[in-house]
This record gives structure tokens, C-alpha cells and sequence, in this order.
């Protein structure tokens, strides 16, 4: 090797990159005398020793030391223990005293204290973290106790508003037999006045006013349809006696809402559409009694409804319906 | 062109002191622990462990084996610093180049190649050459050691990092080197012989002639 080459096999020496043959080579060169690269190859040796600095450093296994420990706790074993056993107390003490002036035996106590040491830092660094954990769980019962105290006040809330519509609808419903045994009582009076004046009629044979309507209800063949109220009159109801035959009908009904100005009741045959059957107004007392003399063809007609609608009427019905009931 | 500096100089680290809660691997350190002193031996552990595990961990690249060679390392300065000679190097190099010596000679059993570079630590290493001590972890601390040289190294080319990496960490020769990157022999070359040279300069700080 030249000089030069010497000199850049003295960098790739401290690195271990040459070949055998140029390392012996560099070796006995450096051996023989030469200075200048001696103390260069110290200096490269120098840097190379350096470079595991420039690595990201790495945690050392905790058992490397357990297992250090008890490799010299092993060689004290070998090299330690007295050959003979020690006959007096005295001799034991003075042994033991000479246990610990064993340097194996120093040591694994120097790595025990350390591993205790280290087990104490570990043990410390674990409880807090336990600590930690508890106080985050303590935490999330108490959010949990308030959502659990926010659940209970909605589910009274609940079971407030429950009650209150269950008071409401027993009212209702209260209501609805209230005026159900009302319209009974409606019907069974008209059924007696009806009785009447079944009676009276072949007594009364001279034609007097309202003789067409008595004539009417001695008729054999007499249809009743009851009519109910709809939301717009919820108490108001009627009855609707019709004869088939003669087509004629009376409507008699009650509790109806007063009439607005310019508006009429209007009687509705419900055929395949709405036929109008005539218009009434309100008697005192909020009652209406009508007596229709033609009726649309009753053979077909499905339901009666009677709606509000502008004075004089109208061919279909273009107002709230009152009452309605199927023939 | 290397800069040679004169011959039977010891070199010195300046600037920085040690930290007061750090003891740094000195000969006398060392001295004692070969003489069964277990508090020196337990500072030296301290002092050396973190680093000698690295730089096992980055040439075995598993922890397992890396733990197991340390312990083979340490049992062995344990029972054998009494033989340690300063003339050798300072003993945190001579820990450093033990430890990638006997790693590399695990890596190259387990890949079944031969030559050895240190089998023990009563061999005369040719690593060993030139001894003297120089020592920069007597003056610096880990930290700004590692800051140091950290900043040399990444300041060089990216091919001289790999090179030197390839050589130092895998035990590679600029032979072998060349064959895996597929470059001519004296790329290769020059790249590890140009970084070496820098971190030489960039790193020379760390001590000085006495």
C-alpha cells in the first residue's frame, strides 16, 4: 500500500470496513512506527466510537438487571461459601461478616437495592395511574348520577302529563255518555209524543193545521236515523224520521250552535254525491224541527249530513258539517 | 488529505462538564470494578447500559438478543476488568467497541459467515490499535453528547450516512458494501472515508491535545 492508500485505510479501519488483508496490512504498517497514522486512526477510532450516540436511544430491559443479579448471585454461590461449615457462633458471624465483604456478594446487594429501587418507582407510577383511573371513574358516576337524576325528573314529568290527559279523556268521555243519555231521553220523548199521537189520530179525523205531520208519523213504515255531532258541535245531535215510501221526513235536532248571520243549516241525502233534502233555521233553545216533504230517492241514500251554508243554500255543500249519521 | 496530529498525544475532551448526579466511565472506574467494587460496577452499568443496548439493539434488531448480549458483555467486564489495560482506549470506547464486536459476531454466526472480531476481552483487538485514552463522556454529558454527534452525523450526505452505517451497524466491508448497493469499490470508499474524515473535524471538539 501506498501512503495515500494508507491514509484512506486508516478511516475505513476505524469502521471496520476494510478487508482482512488490508487490515493486517494497515496494522503492521501503523505497528512498524508510523505516527501520523496512528494518530489519525485514534482520532477516526475516536468519531466511530461516537456514532452509536447518534442513534435514538433505546429503554434497557428491566430484567437485563434481574438477570445480571442473579447471574452474580450465582457466582457468589460458586465462589463465596465457605468450603467447611462454621462450628461456633462466633465463626458463623465472622463468616457472614465475610460475605459481605465479597465482591459478588456486594454487587447483587448494589443490583438488588437498584432493582428494588426501580420495582419502587414502577410500583409508585402504577398507583397513580390507579389513582388517576379512579378519580376518571368516580367522575363519570357523578355524570352518570345526574343524567340518571335528569331521567327520573322526565319520567315524572311524563307520568304528570299522563295523568292529566287520563283526567282529561274520564272528562270527556263523562261528556260524551252525558249527552248520549241526554239525546235517549230526547228520543224516548219523541217516541211518546210519536205515541200520542198515534193515539189521537183515529180520534181526530177533521183535517186541522199539522194534520200532514201527524199523518206523517202514523205512517207504519217509519225510518229513524240518528244523527251525531261532529267536532264543530260536539253536544248537538238530531233524529231523522223518515218514511220510504212517501219520501217525506222530519228532522228534529238539538244543542245546535247558533247560527252566524247570513248562514242557514242545509239537510244533505248522500247518494253516490250529496243531494240537498232542504234548509232549516234554529228554534229557541237551540233546536230545530223540519218537516221535508220530499225527500231524494232513500232507496239509495247512505247517510244524511247536515252542514252550515250561506242563507238560501247551496246545490253542494260547502260549509263545516254539523251533524251526520248513517240511513 | 488527512490531518495527522503529532505523535504520543493524549487526547483530551474540552468545553462542557459532567453533570454533578453523572459519574463518567473512567480508567479508575473501571480499575475498580475489576477489583470486585460493586457500587463502581453499578455506576458503570448506569453509565453505559442505556447506550451499549442501542447500539446492540440496532445491529441484532431484536430486544431479546440484544438483552441477552449485554448480559454476556457485562458478566464478562464483571469477572475480567481487572485486565482491562487504559493503553488500549478509554474504557466507554473499549465498551462500545466490545459490544459491536460481539454483536457483530452474532450476526455474522447466525448468518453463518466468519470472521471474528472480538471474542474476548483479554484478546488483543486489532480495533484496539492504537489505544490512549480519549474519553469524551468525561467532560460531556449523555445528552449533549448525543445532540452532538446526532448534528454531525445527519449533516452528512445521505450515501456517506449509509455507507458508514452499512460498515459500523451490519459489519459490512467496503467490498461487500459496494456489492449490495451495486457501486464501484471506490465510491464506496471515498463516501466512507470523506464522512469519517468530517465527523473526525465536526466531532473533534469533544477533546483536545494536552
Amino acid at each position: 500500500m501506498s501512503l495515500e492508500q494508507f491514509e484512506e485505510a486508516v478511516a475505513l479501519y476505524a469502521v471496520d470496513a476494510l478487508e482482512p488483508a488490508e487490515r493486517e496490512a494497515l496494522e503492521s504498517h501503523v505497528r512498524a512506527g508510523c505516527q501520523e497514522c496512528r494518530a489519525a486512526l485514534k482520532e477516526y477510532q475516536a468519531a466511530a466510537g461516537l456514532l452509536p450516540y447518534a442513534l435514538p436511544a433505546e429503554a434497557v430491559p428491566f430484567d437485563l438487571q434481574t438477570h445480571l443479579m442473579r447471574t452474580f448471585q450465582l457466582d457468589f454461590a460458586k465462589s463465596g461459601e465457605p468450603a467447611t461449615a462454621p462450628k461456633s457462633l462466633r465463626d458463623r458471624f465472622l463468616n457472614w461478616r465475610g460475605l459481605f465483604g465479597q465482591p459478588a456478594f456486594a454487587l447483587a446487594a448494589v443490583l438488588l437495592v437498584l432493582g428494588i429501587g426501580a420495582y419502587a418507582v414502577t410500583l409508585r407510577s402504577q398507583l397513580q395511574n390507579e389513582a388517576a383511573q379512579r378519580r376518571e371513574i368516580e367522575t363519570v358516576m357523578q355524570n352518570e348520577s345526574a343524567r340518571l337524576a335528569a331521567l327520573q325528573a322526565q319520567i315524572s314529568d311524563q307520568e304528570q302529563k299522563l295523568n292529566k290527559i287520563r283526567s282529561e279523556f274520564a272528562d270527556s268521555l263523562g261528556t260524551a255518555r252525558d249527552t248520549l243519555e241526554a239525546r235517549e231521553a230526547e228520543l224516548a220523548e219523541l217516541r211518546a209524543q210519536f205515541a200520542q199521537q198515534k193515539e189521537r189520530g183515529p180520534l181526530n179525523k177533521t183535517q186541522r193545521p199539522g194534520d200532514e205531520m201527524t199523518a206523517f208519523l202514523r205512517g207504519s213504515n217509519i225510518h229513524v236515523v240518528s244523527l251525531s255531532g261532529s267536532d264543530e258541535a260536539k253536544s248537538a245531535g238530531g233524529l231523522l224520521l223518515f218514511d220510504p215510501s212517501s219520501r217525506r221526513a222530519f228532522l228534529y235536532a238539538f244543542n245546535m250552535p247558533p247560527l252566524p248571520a247570513g248562514k242557514t243549516y242545509q239537510l244533505w241525502a248522500i247518494l253516490d254525491k250529496p243531494v240537498s233534502a232542504g234548509i232549516f233555521g234554529t228554534e229557541p233553545g237551540n233546536k230545530s224541527r223540519v218537516f221535508i216533504q220530499q225527500l231524494p230517492e232513500l232507496s239509495r241514500t247512505k247517510k244524511f249530513a247536515v252542514t252550515v251554508e250561506p242563507e238560501g243554500g247551496r246545490p253542494e255543500p260547502t260549509g263545516p258539517i254539523l251533524l251526520s249519521g248513517a240511513a | 488529505m488527512i490531518a495527522f496530529i503529532h505523535s504520543g498525544d493524549l487526547l483530551f475532551p474540552v468545553c462542557m462538564k459532567f453533570s454533578s448526579n453523572q459519574s463518567p466511565v473512567t480508567p479508575e472506574l473501571l480499575g475498580r470494578v475489576g477489583k470486585g467494587d460493586a457500587s463502581a460496577f453499578a455506576a458503570l452499568y448506569e453509565q453505559s447500559s442505556s447506550v451499549l443496548f442501542t447500539l446492540a439493539l440496532r445491529i441484532l434488531t431484536n430486544p431479546d438478543e440484544a438483552s441477552e448480549l449485554l448480559q454476556d458483555v457485562y458478566i464478562e467486564v464483571w469477572r475480567k476488568a481487572g485486565n482491562f489495560d487504559i493503553k488500549r482506549g478509554s474504557p466507554m470506547a473499549w465498551l462500545i467497541t466490545l459490544t459491536r464486536s460481539r454483536a457483530i459476531d452474532r450476526l455474522r454466526a447466525s448468518a453463518s459467515r466468519g470472521r471474528n472480531l472480538t471474542d474476548s476481552i483479554d484478546d488483543t483487538s486489532a480495533a484496539e490499535l492504537p489505544g490512549d485514552s480519549l474519553d469524551p463522556l468525561e467532560i460531556h454529558s449523555k445528552e449533549e453528547l448525543r445532540t452532538l454527534v446526532t448534528n454531525a452525523f445527519t449533516d452528512l450526505p445521505v450515501a456517506q450516512q449509509e455507507a458508514i452505517e452499512l460498515a459500523f451497524y451490519e459489519g459490512l466491508t467496503h467490498a461487500e458494501i459496494a456489492a449490495k448497493l451495486n457501486k464501484p469499490l471506490g465510491t464506496i470508499k471515498t463516501r466512507i472515508k470523506l464522512g469519517m474524515t468530517k465527523l473526525r473535524y465536526t466531532l473533534r471538539p469533544c477533546w483536545e491535545l494536552k
